[in-house]
């Protein structure tokens, strides 16, 4: 079993075939290293950016089944994000998370039909938004 | 015992005072009053001394004071961007531990996850480290107040650097880029680093504020040391949208402000601080965009080079 996280993070997709693709993006190497490694261990694959601009660059065509985006990001943020995939029509459910529990982004965050999840969260909590994304064991 | 002594003393006394009184008069009469003005001039003055001393303590606690306040109030201003920082590791540590557990209870062979665990390990620890860093910096910056500024061999550029890493999430939340060109080696400096820092800190808020109202490459703050004239000059230059003429007179009295929400204490109490240290500090707009706000702190005897 090979967990991701010691090799680069920049869009390298990781696993086999048929588990469900999560995009992970955030700008903390730590963070973003140590979510990919719950999730694969979790059952998910993971495709992973540092920035929005990034993901936007080369990912937003890739089959995913869920967008995990960072509030706090140097240049695009999250929210940002998440705003500019719903104007795109893009279907991509996306949670936002962030370590900001004032943030004011909540509410829009609600209303872009995005999850929103206060870092430091639980394995279940992000879980539990996930797995419904998963297709039945055959 | 005693009696006699003190009798035979004043008689002596009252024998030569009547002879002195009664050969010149008047001239008795001058020496006694010029007597009694200078040690009424030297009573005054200390008097006057011990005023001016309380007054300068009391000044001297004022400044402190405000300085405590200012202190927390931009510690309020971080908060957010602090939470968000601290909460990363907090993050990345629960999601290892969580990846731990489920690779112990999952069907693969020990013998597999071991290096993943060990992985695993090593970064739980590197992030506790960084998350006590983390609180170790906001620790230094809420301290109980001191009665006084604390005399300390303070390098700058570490205060910089120190400075710099407090305002960093707020900047990136900002998109502003915060460059460092700091001179090396630079001599140490005697004073208060908490002070010092805040000095710092309320120019790279002020330099954050100033370009957040500006877009693109001109979402920029550096932060520049030089050893020149004995002394350390820190400027901090930024290229938003600079201080209106008719403030720049003005800029570090207290309650003077052109920020709608400002108090107007923040310059003055770098000021305060400054000067505390025996330097000065100055404010100017830039040829190009923006403002530079530098302050210098004498750095005696201070020759010592690398070659």
């Amino acid at each position: 079993m090979t967990i991701p996280g010691a090799s680069q993070p920049n869009g390298d997709v990781t696993g086999d075939p048929g588990r469900p693709v999560i995009v992970v993006i955030d700008d903390d190497a730590s963070a973003l290293r140590a979510l990919r490694r719950f999730l694969h261990a979790s059952g998910f694959d993971t495709v992973a950016f540092e920035s929005a601009e990034a993901y936007l660059a080369a990912g937003p065509g890739l089959p995913a089944a869920c967008l995990v985006v960072d509030h706090h990001l140097g240049g695009i943020s999250g929210l940002e994000l998440a705003r500019g995939l719903r104007a795109a029509q893009s279907p991509l459910p996306v949670i936002l998370t962030t370590g900001d529990s004032e943030d004011g982004t909540r509410a829009e965050a609600a209303r872009l039909g995005a999850a929103w999840l206060c870092k430091p969260f639980d394995g279940d909590a992000i879980l539990g938004l996930l797995v419904p994304l998963r297709p039945p064991l055959q | 015992v005693r009696q006699p002594t003190i009798l035979l003393a004043s008689s002596i006394g009252d024998v030569r005072m009547h002879s002195l009184w009664r050969d010149h008069p008047w001239l008795t009469t001058a020496a006694i009053v010029v007597a009694l003005v200078q040690v009424g001039l030297m009573v005054g003055l200390l008097f006057e001394h011990r005023r001016r001393r309380r007054a300068e303590l009391e000044s001297r606690a004022n400044l402190v004071a405000a300085t405590q306040l200012d202190r927390r109030a931009a510690m309020g201003q971080l908060a957010g961007s602090l939470a968000h920082e601290l909460h990363q590791p907090l993050g990345a540590i629960l999601h290892n531990a969580a990846t731990a557990e489920l690779l112990l209870t999952s069907a693969v062979a020990a013998d597999a996850v071991r290096p993943d665990l060990r992985a695993i390990l090593a970064e739980i620890r590197q992030d506790d480290h960084r998350a006590v860093e983390i609180i170790q910096r906001i620790r230094l910056q809420l301290q109980n107040p001191q009665t006084d500024m604390q005399a300390q061999t303070v390098d700058l550029n570490r205060a910089a650097l120190d400075a710099v890493g407090l305002v960093r999430s707020l900047a990136l939340g900002n998109e502003v880029r915060i460059d460092l060109d700091l001179a090396e080696p630079l001599p140490t400096v005697s004073g208060d680093v908490i002070h010092l820092q805040q000095v710092l800190l309320n120019l790279l808020l002020n330099g954050l504020d100033a370009t957040s109202a500006v877009v693109g490459d001109r979402r920029r703050v550096i932060v520049r040391t030089a050893h020149q004239d004995r002394c350390v000059q820190v400027s901090v230059v930024d290229r938003g949208i600079g201080i209106p003429r008719r403030a720049l007179s003005r800029i570090f009295d207290p309650f003077y402000t052109t920020k709608a929400d400002g108090l107007g204490l923040g310059l003055s109490i770098a000021r305060g601080i400054v000067e505390a240290h025996g330097g000065r500090i100055s404010a100017e707009n830039n040829a190009d965009a923006g403002a530079t706000v530098r302050f210098t702190v004498p750095a005696p005897g201070t020759t010592r080079r690398v070659s």
